[in-house]
């Protein structure tokens, strides 16, 4: 049944009914879905028994024999009515009356409801199933594959010229699987491999266990997939000579779903051959899906050996490198002083450096290798930086940092507190300076203008004239006022005998 | 056995740009692309084929070349505190043990999976690692933490194994708004290559597994001797690697591997740096005021030296007791419980002393050296040795001697330092200390006609 698990078809389906399907595996998330599962692996039981309408007795029983096998089952007696009302809820089953006959009254009083899967419910708990049953290294690239698909491809051309419409149909249907199938399968294998790659920290001796039937699978679906490509695009342009239409059009009318329209159905199988044609057939400008299944396997093998390579480093001798520079750390950080911590750390990372003395005599043979450096003559050396300490050149260039990280960081820092105080200016022009409390920033910028202010007023016949000072956005007048002014701060009060505050916006040259 | 040509294949007229190139290697802790200087990788691949076969054949070094990195595997013969230049932040100051540490931690908590990682991540990943060693630990609210987190970042980005895609670690260090945070690509690689011990850590019994030991070939033992530090003291050395050393060929050859002048003396040989680029630590001439204090210090050494009598000389104590010393500080803070004992590796062999006792060294003793560095300050005025030494002239004078120690011309002991034989190559230094000042005696003038 290709079209139920075609997963493209789901993306036609509505929020609302994608919601109404969400709702099956609402068993999942209940309390105690282990519980559920068994309820329902015990319903499964029975419908293998073709027992498809249950009671909960029935249910009870078989829940019996699953425990007598398996030693998880839960107990639930008082309980199972409920459970599978619950399931009946999310409509995983149906619930009916029984409407089998009773024949005792006493009987048909205590008639039950029955229970039996929904369709859907079915599926879910099998995709349930599924999951649970998956066993993450049963994955593997179809490598035998392609011999089929070319087979296929051949047959489909030769039916399609001759008109055997049930022929086209089946070897496209089949196609269509088997490419499914192999989609699939690589997709499963590289999550996996990328799963296995990513978390090797934990297990390394599994991984280097199956490292060489790992490489070699790889490679020989690699080789295979080289091998096959040109025949199979090849193939596939054979069968587009023997007219694509027309295939399609046999395919549809041998295609017997009944939901579908004529229409629909010729939609569907050009879906499918597009898909399949661009599997193996290169476009110009777009990659083909088997190119992008080489590029990845190719990736994978040497994503593969970077591991492998990493492993055996790791395992040289037996130490993880993560624990051996543990141990190093412990061992520096306890020296007793620096010089040894930096002699071990040194010879340690084996880092070092040649050190040779500068200066060199320029008639290195005038002088007996015989001599001792004491009869020697000295050599020459350039006096200017022993005299004054300055250097005789201008000295090596040196790089330039760039640190835009940081840069960043303080240009940012000096908007916002710019921004912090053109809001303050903004809030003492709008309610000025006396008869509140200011608060901190208010202050701050207050105060800077008040300084300047205080600067800029010139005496003027023995007496202070007004003055007044600002910034970009505020301008701060000190008015003549005879009676003084005061200003409150958070840190107290500041008194201004003689005048006081006036701060106005600056607006123009006109007013500055 | 005759001695491998260095740089067999190598045109004469290509000889500079070879030269240069092994130099850099021999200079860089890794080459990327990024490492030291943009643009140096690409002076030294073209050159991997011919640089892999002469490190490997002089001094059994391992070069790893590839497209986006450089590294060479050295073999190492002594343990030395003093190559701190490697672990350093951008201001330069030089890596603590905690630092040092968390390096450790933060390389071995990248998984090979990722190609990226946020630093709160990060720190979820190493935190836990770091809190499970004693007297580490990391906690976001104590101070210098996270600091050292970012040294360490800084220090994996600056060799290009980490690249910041997005958000600023200082940021997160200052903790602004709570949510700061960086986003760095790992390149596993490079992380790789950063971290290559001779064995593995965790089989050591001793520090001394990390070293070459003495099982080895003297030539090469004694070509990296000569390849690697300033100066090679024969007496210093066992019969065998100093017989190989008073060998011409052998140094010659390394003079034209690296293109340094060789400077043989009774004493020892050298390998002179004309441009003063080919080292860690450059002498003389640039490097500041530590290195001008240095300088002076040595000028200063050789006056006192010209008067007869002035300075005692002592027997010096012997380098692989030193060795020794340092080895037993290091393997006392090693942690048993870490050891993978069914595959420990200890070494039994021990250096081979030297044939002969070594020769007195005249002997500067600590008072003295303190005269010195206060009549340089006076000489010179405090002024001129900047800011940071102004009131610190014995910080000064520590500094400076341990420059030279580095170097191989002075040796620290107890009560002063021992002057090497090399130090009186830089006499001439002399000539910058300034006549003293007029209205004084001098004895030069006094006593000539």
């Amino acid at each position: 049944m290709t079209d139920s698990t075609d997963g493209r078809r789901a993306l036609d389906l509505d929020a609302l009914a994608v919601g109404d399907r969400f709702q099956l595996f609402n068993f999942t998330r209940r309390d105690d879905h282990v519980a559920y599962l068994w309820v329902l692996r015990a319903m499964d039981r029975l419908r293998a028994v073709h027992r498809v309408q249950v009671d909960s007795e029935d249910v009870a029983a078989a829940l019996r024999e699953l425990a007598s096998i398996h030693d998880e089952v839960p107990q639930l007696d008082a309980a199972l009515r409920n459970r599978l009302d619950a399931l009946a809820d999310d409509k995983i089953i149906h619930r009916l009356e029984d409407a089998s006959r009773a024949g005792t009254l006493a009987r048909y009083r205590n008639r039950q409801s029955v229970y039996q899967f929904s369709e859907l419910g079915y599926r879910a708990f099998t995709a349930v199933e599924d999951v649970l049953a998956v066993r993450v290294r049963d994955v593997n690239l179809s490598r035998l594959v392609f011999s089929d698909i070319l087979d296929d491809l051949r047959s489909l051309a030769t039916a399609n010229r001759s008109g055997d419409e049930d022929q086209v149909y089946r070897r496209l249907s089949r196609l269509d699987q088997v490419m499914e199938d192999m989609v699939r399968r690589s997709a499963r294998f590289h999550v996996t491999l990328g799963e296995i790659v990513t978390s090797t920290e934990a297990s390394p001796e599994l991984f280097l266990r199956y490292k060489n039937a790992l490489l070699t699978h790889m490679s020989d679906f690699m080789a295979e997939l080289d091998r096959y490509l040109p025949r199979l695009d090849r193939a596939v342009r054979e069968v587009e000579a023997s007219g694509v239409n027309t295939m399609l059009i046999r395919a549809a009318e041998a295609d017997d779903r009944p939901f579908l329209s004529d229409l629909e159905r010729i939609e569907d199988w050009k879906r499918r051959w597009e898909a399949l044609r661009a599997w193996f057939t290169a476009m110009p400008g777009s990659a083909f899906g088997a190119a992008e299944l080489r590029r990845a396997t190719r990736s994978a093998v040497s994503g593969v050996i970077a591991l492998l390579r990493q492993l055996t480093e790791a395992q040289r001798g037996g130490v993880n490198r993560a624990s051996e520079l543990r141990h190093l750390a412990e061992w520096i950080y306890n020296t007793p002083d620096e010089d040894a911590a930096y002699a071990l750390t040194t010879a340690a990372f084996n880092l070092s450096s040649a050190r040779h003395l500068g200066g060199a005599h320029d008639d290195a043979e005038q002088i007996s290798p015989r001599a001792t450096w004491w009869n020697a003559p000295g050599i020459e050396v350039a006096l200017t930086p022993f005299r004054t300490g300055r250097q005789a050149g201008p000295g090596l260039p040196q790089p330039v940092r760039t640190d835009t990280g940081v840069r960043a960081d303080l240009r940012r820092r000096q908007l916002a507190a710019r921004a912090a105080e053109r809001e303050a200016a903004q809030g003492l022009t709008a309610n000025g300076a006396h008869g509140r409390v200011l608060d901190e920033a208010e202050t701050r910028v207050l105060l800077a203008l008040l300084t300047r202010a205080l600067e800029a007023r010139s005496v003027v016949a023995g007496r202070l004239a007004s003055g007044s000072g600002g910034d970009d956005t505020v301008v701060m007048r000190l008015v003549p006022e005879p009676e003084g002014s005061s200003v409150r701060t958070p840190h107290g009060t500041l008194h201004l005998p003689g005048f006081a505050l006036e701060i106005v916006p600056r607006s123009g040259r006109a007013h500055g | 056995m005759a001695e491998p040509q260095a740089a067999a294949d190598v045109q004469i007229g290509d000889l500079g740009a070879y030269q240069d190139a092994v130099r850099l290697v021999l200079t860089s802790d890794l080459i990327t692309v990024v490492h030291p200087r943009p643009g140096m990788l690409d002076r030294v691949l073209p050159w991997a084929d011919q640089l892999t076969r002469d490190f490997r054949e002089l001094f059994g070094y391992t070069l790893i070349a590839t497209t986006h990195q450089v590294r060479l595997i050295r073999r190492l013969d002594t343990l030395n505190p003093s190559r701190v230049k490697i672990f350093t932040n951008r201001a330069g100051r030089a890596f603590d043990r905690r630092r040092l540490a968390y390096l450790c931690l933060v390389l071995g908590s990248f998984q090979r999976s990722r190609v990226e990682i946020s630093l709160a991540d990060l720190v979820r990943l190493f935190g836990p690692v770091a809190n499970s060693i004693e007297g580490l630990g990391f906690d976001p609210v104590v101070p210098g933490h996270k600091g050292a987190v970012v040294d360490v970042l800084g220090w994996l980005v600056e060799r290009g194994a980490l690249r910041l895609s997005d958000g600023s670690a200082e940021a997160w260090a200052r903790g602004d708004g709570g949510d700061a945070d960086a986003l760095y690509d790992i390149d596993h690689d490079i992380c790789a290559t950063i971290f290559r011990p001779a064995r593995p850590v965790q089989h050591l019994t001793s520090a001394a597994g990390l070293l070459e030991g003495w099982g080895g070939s003297a030539e090469r033992r004694a070509r990296r001797l000569l390849l690697e530090q300033p100066v090679v003291y024969y007496a210093d050395l066992d019969a065998e690697t100093a017989a190989v050393l008073r060998r011409d060929d052998v140094v010659e050859n390394l003079a034209r591997l690296t293109g340094l002048v060789v400077e043989r003396r009774a004493e020892g040989v050298l390998l002179a740096d004309p441009g003063g680029r080919f080292t860690d630590r450059p002498f003389p001439g640039r490097g500041g005021v530590v290195n001008r204090a240095a300088g002076l210090l040595l000028a200063r050494f050789a006056d006192v030296l010209e008067e007869p009598g002035a300075l005692g000389a002592v027997e010096p104590p012997a380098e692989a007791d030193l060795q020794q010393d340092l080895l037993l500080r290091i393997d006392s803070a090693l942690p048993r419980a870490g050891v993978v004992h069914d595959l420990a590796w200890s070494s039994a062999e021990r250096a081979p002393a030297p044939p002969q006792r070594p020769e007195r060294l005249v002997l500067v003793e600590r008072h003295r050296l303190e005269i010195l560095i206060e009549e340089l300050y006076e000489q010179f005025g405090a002024a001129s040795f900047t800011g940071a030494w102004q009131q610190d002239p014995l910080g000064l004078l520590d500094a400076a001697l341990l420059l030279l120690t580095d170097l191989r011309l002075v040796r620290p002991v107890p009560g002063g330092v021992l002057l090497l034989p090399a130090a009186v190559r830089y006499r001439n230094i002399t000539l910058a200390i300034p006549a003293p000042p007029e209205g004084q005696l001098d004895v030069f003038e006094g006593g000539s006609v």
